[in-house]
């Protein structure tokens, strides 16, 4: 027969659970590595938006509407869906893991019900609008290209297309099951 | 820089033992995942200590981030039966790693998983022997609520490490 008292003392005495200089080291270790990360990121996004402006620039010089118009709706797809993602990193890491757990549940919970409305609404929306802006260049490509270049961008795209979908579905029920999870009553 | 690290050092020491213990309680033992939960933690202490106002104690600063961090990281580990009353359940030590540890203390996280994620935190943080009121601050639930449940949480999770 156990009372609480013992449950209580055995809890406090387990064995294993002291710190260690070695543990420390590693520990950080992480914490400059999640930091140099953190500077890689920005310089590669940065490296990205730049090359967009200038993939953009480039093009505005072509007469046609029709490619302006896909390649727009393709590079504008991307471009919003990514302004997404980051302005929900953005306000994931602004989450204060020191607050009391319940203003903490409620602000997981208020993070996780945006991110369905992106998930349900935006990534879609940016999925079609993606596909459209690529068949509405095919003609051109199928007129410009070579028969096996041609055939190579239709299937690659249709593959990442795939690819994409699935990685956004794993994504979208991660997050959704979480969500579900928090918001069960305790 | 080497002063905050040196803050952090000695905070890492004093605090890992309590926190591994209170991952461990989340993990159901698993010992891997919950050096996984207290690492994390630490990491979230080591970004969040520039902004630690002594508000409330460093020690309850820790467990709310510890709480927070296993709140948020463990939901996909939860099991589908986790909502079942203890006092239904016949605890059984069968699958765990009985080399390790004691039988008393398998069945102790067994019991503790069959908990909800909130009812959890409270229990672990009463079995390191904090103050009602300290948990309180952590869980942000009021001090009379915090009494009652750990009352019926002692009760049960006793009839359940019995197998009652």
């Amino acid at each position: 027969m156990n009372n609480f008292e013992e449950l209580q003392n055995k809890w406090q005495n387990q064995s294993g659970m002291s710190a260690t200089d070695n543990g420390f080291e590693a520990l950080l270790k992480s914490v400059k590595s999640i930091e140099n990360k953190q500077k890689t990121g920005n310089i590669v996004l940065t490296i990205t938006i730049l090359i967009l402006l200038s993939f953009l620039i480039y093009v505005s010089g072509y007469n046609s509407n029709t490619f302006l118009l896909g390649i727009g709706l393709m590079v504008g797809s991307l471009v919003v869906r990514i302004a997404i993602e980051l302005y929900s990193l953005k306000k994931l890491r602004s989450i204060n893991f020191s607050k009391d757990s319940n203003t903490f549940k409620s602000d997981l919970t208020n993070y996780y019900s945006f991110r369905k409305y992106t998930h349900y609404l935006i990534t879609p929306l940016a999925l079609v609008t993606y596909a459209i802006g690529f068949v509405i260049l095919l003609p051109q490509f199928k007129a410009t290209l070579s028969h096996g270049f041609y055939l190579y961008i239709l299937f690659s795209a249709i593959v990442f297309l795939l690819i994409f979908c699935v990685f956004i579905y794993k994504q979208i029920k991660n997050e959704l099951s979480k969500l579900k999870q928090l918001q069960v009553q305790d | 820089m080497a002063s905050k690290e040196n803050t952090y050092k000695n905070i890492y020491k004093e605090n890992y033992a309590k926190v591994m213990r209170l991952c461990m309680g989340y993990t159901v033992g698993d010992e891997a995942l919950a050096k996984d939960l207290a690492q994390e933690t630490f990491i979230k202490v080591w970004q969040n200590l520039d902004g630690f106002r002594n508000e409330s104690g460093i020690g309850t600063w820790i467990y709310r981030i510890c709480v927070n961090t296993c709140l948020a990281e463990i939901r996909k580990q939860r099991k589908k039966d986790r909502n079942l009353s203890l006092d239904n359940i016949q605890v059984s030590d069968s699958d765990e790693n009985p080399n390790e540890k004691e039988d008393m203390l398998v069945q102790l996280y067994s019991c503790i998983d069959k908990l909800s994620s909130i009812n959890k935190a409270i229990i672990l943080l009463e079995l390191e022997g904090l103050p009602q009121l300290e948990i309180s601050e952590i869980m942000g639930i009021k001090h009379e609520a915090i009494r009652t449940r750990v009352h019926r949480i002692k009760q049960q999770l006793t009839k359940c490490v019995n197998n009652e």
